[in-house]
């Protein structure tokens, strides 16, 4: 497979989004951003995969870092250009909430949190306007926050397909450097089988300043389950939405509970496909309403690579 | 305008009465039918079963085919409760109609008859809503009804225990199209299907 299918980029970009909610270290938090605790702060994390014409977004508020939840008839409505999306789905990762938009990496998006009880109910099966319930806007409402894609990423190394036999190798990720102040993250979702058994994870590292190079350790990326730190690495609420990712891997033929099962074959020792998806993030901006909030747009790519171990005897 | 199943069916009824009286014995058909029913839209609801009652007056028109008329009263029965951005929610109906329509029966020599009914129904649907933003909240409840004409079908078998006293057990379906498409962007269709036992008594 030397390309990513269209539904598996979008659970891509979904895997994206969960990871770059959380946190890379080894950590026992609750994998909410890390915003001033105190007063009133937003989260807003979105991301356009290359060549998709939707971005991703997820959008939560904390008071006093405890998740806000919008009721009644609350909610974000994000804006691009003339296109406008509400973010109704849970956002799991981040607590709040998330949806897609269709937009053009040269567009700026607008959220705000808006109040229609109508369109809040919209997904209900029965007449929401005959039923009309409307308890009026919550103290939420008017607020915005706004956030621009950074230029797309132009990955020139490594090729697809590219083949990696030892973890004491590395991976150089080249790409063409942005004029920004942008920062770049890598995300890895990796695919491993031994012959008689797999087992599928993800890993997500901060890459740092936007240079156009980067040298990955394959002991970055390849673990060995024998590591007692892995199973700590890969926290549930990122192996629940890994599962997403898996399921497309498998077409629909994976145990619903394999990642929860943990690991079976040891990809130190096995054949991996390892999807690089490489991101170029920026900061976006709120306003005053909020005391504090973290907003970040990225464009992303990826490249699907091999990892094969010499054959042990 | 009727449409053109509606206009079949209503000649079909008023031919069955010219039918009927021209007919030198007259026969009636009383059923009473206590009900099991599972509603259906088409938009992902998941109501719970209830019962209702359905009692229905027939005149024969001549061996296989009587003319009937009668009323349902269907149990209020609840959606599951359900959260979405706007809070916790949930949906509960409650209908009553009455029907008018054919029934077709074809009896055997052995006390067992199998028959079908058709006809039209007008119901009065009620749908209720029962929401809370959160748990600290105290719930909302708003309801709104609409009367519709439907359709029905039905099939069955009947056992005579007597010459005119017959335990009957039957498959049916009614349907309710385009219910608040009055007064709403979001209008749906109704189907019950029911699973019913009653008893007819003729005379």
């Amino acid at each position: 497979m030397s390309e990513i299918n269209l539904t598996l980029k979008k659970t891509l970009a979904v895997i994206i989004l969960s990871l770059l909610s959380t946190s890379c270290e080894i950590s026992t938090d609750d994998n909410l951003p890390a915003t001033d605790a105190r007063g009133l702060s937003i989260s807003v994390i979105t991301n356009r995969h290359e060549d998709e014409t939707t971005a991703e977004v997820s959008a939560a508020v904390y008071q006093d870092g405890i998740p806000v939840e919008l009721t009644g008839g609350d909610l974000f409505k994000v804006t691009s250009g003339a296109e406008s999306s509400y973010l109704k789905m849970p956002a799991a990762q981040i607590r709040g909430y998330a949806g897609s938009i269709e937009t053009d990496s040269r567009e700026t998006l607008d959220i705000e949190i808006i109040h229609d009880a109508i369109i809040a109910r919209e997904d209900r099966w029965y007449p929401v306007d005959a039923l009309f319930i409307d308890p009026g806007p919550g103290p939420l409402v008017g607020r915005r926050a706004s956030a621009s894609f950074p230029d797309p990423v132009r990955l020139t190394a490594p090729q697809a397909s590219t083949e990696y036999n030892s973890i004491d190798g590395q991976i150089d990720l080249q790409w063409i450097a942005g004029s920004g102040n942008e920062s770049m993250n890598l995300v890895a979702a990796v695919d491993c089988s031994d012959g008689l058994s797999t087992s599928r994870y993800g890993i997500q590292r901060d890459l740092g300043d936007d240079d156009g190079f980067e040298p990955v350790p394959l002991s970055d990326i390849i673990v060995d389950n024998n590591n007692p730190l892995f199973n700590s690495y890969i926290g549930p609420l990122a192996q629940v939405l890994l599962q997403q990712l898996l399921n497309e891997l498998s077409e629909g033929n994976i145990d619903p509970d394999f990642v929860v099962r943990k690991i079976e074959a040891n990809p130190l020792e096995s054949r991996c496909e390892i999807w690089l998806v490489l991101q170029r993030v920026r900061k976006g901006d709120f306003d005053d309403g909020f005391d504090d909030g973290d907003i970040t747009a990225s464009s992303s790519t990826d490249v699907q690579v091999i990892y094969s171990p010499p054959a042990l005897f | 305008m009727r449409p053109a199943w509606l206009q079949l069916l209503l000649a079909a009824s008023l031919c069955a009465c010219s039918a009927a009286s021209s007919a030198t014995d007259l026969r009636w058909r009383f059923d009473i039918d206590t009900r099991l029913i599972r509603y259906d839209t088409d938009r992902g609801d998941d109501f719970h079963s209830t019962q209702g009652l359905a009692v229905r007056a027939g005149l024969y028109l001549n061996h296989y085919l009587s003319l009937e008329a009668g009323a349902v009263l269907n149990n209020r029965v609840i959606d599951d409760t359900r959260k979405d951005i706007a809070g916790y929610y949930q949906v509960s109906l409650e209908q009553q109609g009455l029907l008018l329509g054919l029934r077709a029966s074809h009896r055997f020599t052995s006390p067992y008859e199998v028959f079908a009914r058709l006809g039209l129904s007008h119901a009065r649907t009620e749908l209720a809503v029962t929401e809370a933003s959160d748990d600290s909240t105290p719930p909302v409840s708003v309801s709104a009804s609409d009367r519709t004409l439907g359709y029905y079908i039905a099939f069955g078998g009947a056992h005579f225990i007597t010459p005119t006293i017959e335990a009957h057990l039957e498959l049916g379906r009614e349907t309710q199209p385009d219910l608040f498409s009055d007064r709403s962007r979001y209008p749906f269709d109704l189907d019950a299907l029911s699973l019913a036992f009653g008893i007819g008594i003729l005379f």
